[in-house]
């Protein structure tokens, strides 16, 4: 349904850029990856979405704005993926977090914050997360859109 | 196995003719009409009787369970013969207890109908001690407190030698794979480091939802009761792999350094989850980013490892009993208690007493994960986890706590149902589970049934339902190892 173009990427713009959320897609430091840009449905399209196939198996998503800003990211495999690079800034908002150790600790993370919400469960060898920018989400956009 | 004996007699008694007198059996029959006096023809099921063993093959002196039922025999009892005597109902079930090696017979004979069971009995294996205790405490000193964590002893040794040394407070964790030990050895010890193929000795960064460990890989004997895994890669954290002392980027790129005993709250990581190796053939292939390195000179880099060299399920390369674990632990009341003991059984169906009974078996997919139906939300990504400390999963309509981020606190005790399935469908079954206040705990509980948010409200993908140690309460849960036959699977 959303899959309205595809195109294979064979270079980025910035070589150098790691942003990804809150900034341009990255491109994983260079490693060797496949990646592939689908649009979302409507039209104009609201947004597009960048999917990243690492060495490692894991899938990485990334929704772009019209305006070519990463609004959220997703991943799904056997080893996570960069999340200082993945999540840019908000990397320290994960940190953060997942440092409190009161008694209980927590396995699982689900940080709603008013300027983020990252999601990350899973067990060793199958990970899976989301990570999304609230108030950049393109209008019409939940975080239901969001693989 | 099941073999039924439909005797010839039987067999001739397959359509019976009764006269039937004018009575109350009348009224069911549709051929009574009319009130005339015609005797009719009525089809009666053939007496037949037939009797099942679970399971069918035990070791001698392993009791399995006999079931039978009789039909149309016309008798009150029948009579056991063979491998067992006298005399039972029409149907019923009993524990019996081969003790003698060789093929048991267990027939059973009512009126004309008789029917057998054959039971394959084992001799019984040699005595070995494959079980260690369990404890859920308040932890290591170091971790300042501890809720719902499992604890069990470990024991290391220089390959082929006598040298070694036991920690304790290891945590065991169904979902990972390999021994981590995140406290110093002492230097007597010697394990010897893992050299790379590359040259230098491999470090390790292991993946967590919640950090990485980082450390070099050791080889070293891992004894834990009678049972031995011999010369394994093990994990240990705080030591500088091919002197190398910092911590590769890509690797601090997953999260917080979980490796030490405050962060962790437990002085290792006992992961005997269903998997053997901690990475698998990804890492045999290529060389992953924040997994295996090669450390030498200043820097370490990135590098392939065999599966023989990963840090691997040590349960698994035993010699004996390393098929699955089970973890026994005993309920809970749902005020929690300041003290648990438990058992970490090896191997399933290898001992007289470590075979599945009444659980049942739950198939997992390629990435060890099974589904979940809780409040019509299916998630295909669920799975069991004793080392995660609650039940987690979303439920934005439950309040959470003010004091234990990320923990649910209902107001008073919330008794909730899911239904666990094999994910290909194959079994299924409901989870009655409750959950407590978390804040409200008394400081001296050490264990109890809490539950706690999770990610997972996708539309569409793989969202996940951790059953952590909660789920263990009160259950024998058996983790089949991969490489069995049917694959990995959980049992309870």
């Amino acid at each position: 349904m959303r899959l309205v173009l595809m195109m294979l990427l064979t270079s980025l713009s910035c070589g150098s850029c790691l942003a990804a959320l809150g900034g341009v897609p990255t491109d994983f430091g260079g490693q060797r990856i496949r990646q592939a840009r689908i649009l979302s449905a409507g039209v104009p399209a609201a947004f597009s979405v960048q999917v990243t196939t690492l060495p490692s198996g894991t899938v990485v998503r990334e929704y772009i704005s019209p305006a070519g800003t990463v609004f959220a990211v997703s991943w799904q495999g056997p080893f996570l993926p960069d999340l200082r690079v993945l999540l840019a800034q908000y990397f320290d908002v994960l940190t953060a977090e997942t440092a409190r150790h009161p008694k209980a600790g927590h396995s699982q993370v689900l940080i709603e914050k008013p300027e983020v919400t990252i999601e990350s469960s899973g067990h060793m060898r199958a990970y899976t997360g989301r990570a999304w920018i609230t108030s950049a989400l393109p209008g019409g956009v939940t975080s239901a859109d969001i693989e | 196995m099941r073999l039924d004996i439909a005797s010839e007699l039987a067999a001739l008694r397959a359509r019976v003719f009764v006269l039937l007198a004018a009575s109350a059996t009348c009224a069911a029959l549709a051929s009574c009409g009319g009130g005339s006096g015609t005797p009719a023809p009525v089809n009666l099921p053939p007496p037949s009787v037939s009797i099942t063993a679970a399971p069918s093959t035990v070791f001698a002196g392993q009791s399995l369970t006999l079931t039978w039922n009789a039909q149309s025999t016309g008798g009150a009892a029948c009579d056991a013969s063979g491998a067992w005597s006298g005399q039972v109902g029409i149907s019923g079930t009993r524990a019996v207890a081969p003790a003698t090696p060789g093929t048991s017979i267990f027939t059973i004979t009512c009126g004309s109908a008789t029917s057998s069971v054959s039971v394959a009995v084992a001799p019984a294996p040699a005595a070995t001690n494959h079980s260690i205790p369990i404890t859920v405490d308040n932890g290591p000193a170091a971790a300042g407190g501890a809720l719902n964590v499992p604890y069990v002893s470990v024991t290391v040794c220089r390959p082929g030698t006598t040298v070694c040394q036991t920690i304790d407070h290891v945590m065991v964790d169904t979902g990972s794979y390999g021994l981590r030990l995140m406290v110093p050895l002492g230097a007597a010890l010697g394990l010897p480091a893992l050299a790379a193929s590359a040259g230098g000795s491999v470090g390790e960064c292991a993946q967590f939802i919640s950090g990485y460990t980082w450390g070099g890989v050791f080889q070293a004997d891992v004894k834990l009761a009678g049972e031995v895994a011999s010369a394994q890669s093990i994990q240990v954290t705080g030591t500088s792999p091919g002197g190398v002392a910092a911590v590769p980027s890509a690797c601090m790129s997953v999260g917080n350094n979980l490796g030490n005993v405050s962060a962790l709250g437990a002085n290792g990581i006992l992961g005997v989850g269903l998997f053997r190796e901690d990475c698998g053939s990804a890492c045999v292939t290529s060389a992953v980013s924040a997994t295996y390195y090669a450390c030498t000179g200043s820097t370490c880099t990135p590098t392939k490892m065999p599966l023989a060299q990963q840090v691997s399920n040590p349960v698994a390369a035993f010699a004996t009993d390393n098929n699955g674990v089970i973890l026994t632990l005993p309920s809970v009341p749902d005020a929690g208690v300041a003290s648990l003991s438990g058992t970490l059984t090896f191997g399933i169906g290898t001992q007289v007493d470590n075979a599945i009974a009444a659980e049942t078996r739950y198939a997992v997919d390629a990435n060890g994960n099974f589904v979940t139906v809780y409040k019509g939300s299916t998630m295909t990504a669920s799975f069991l986890d004793s080392g995660s400390n609650g039940l987690f999963f979303n439920d934005s309509s439950l309040p959470t706590c003010s004091a234990s981020k990320g923990f649910y606190c209902p107001p008073s005790l919330l008794t909730l149902t899911a239904t666990n399935r094999a994910f290909d469908s194959s079994t299924s079954g409901a989870v009655t589970f409750t959950l407590i206040d978390v804040d409200t705990l008394a400081p001296s509980i050490i264990a109890a049934s809490v539950g706690g948010t999770n990610g997972g409200r996708r539309s569409t993908g793989a969202n996940a339902f951790d059953w952590g140690l909660p789920f263990f309460f009160g259950r024998r849960v058996f983790v089949g190892f991969e490489g069995g036959p049917g694959g990995a699977y959980w049992a309870y």
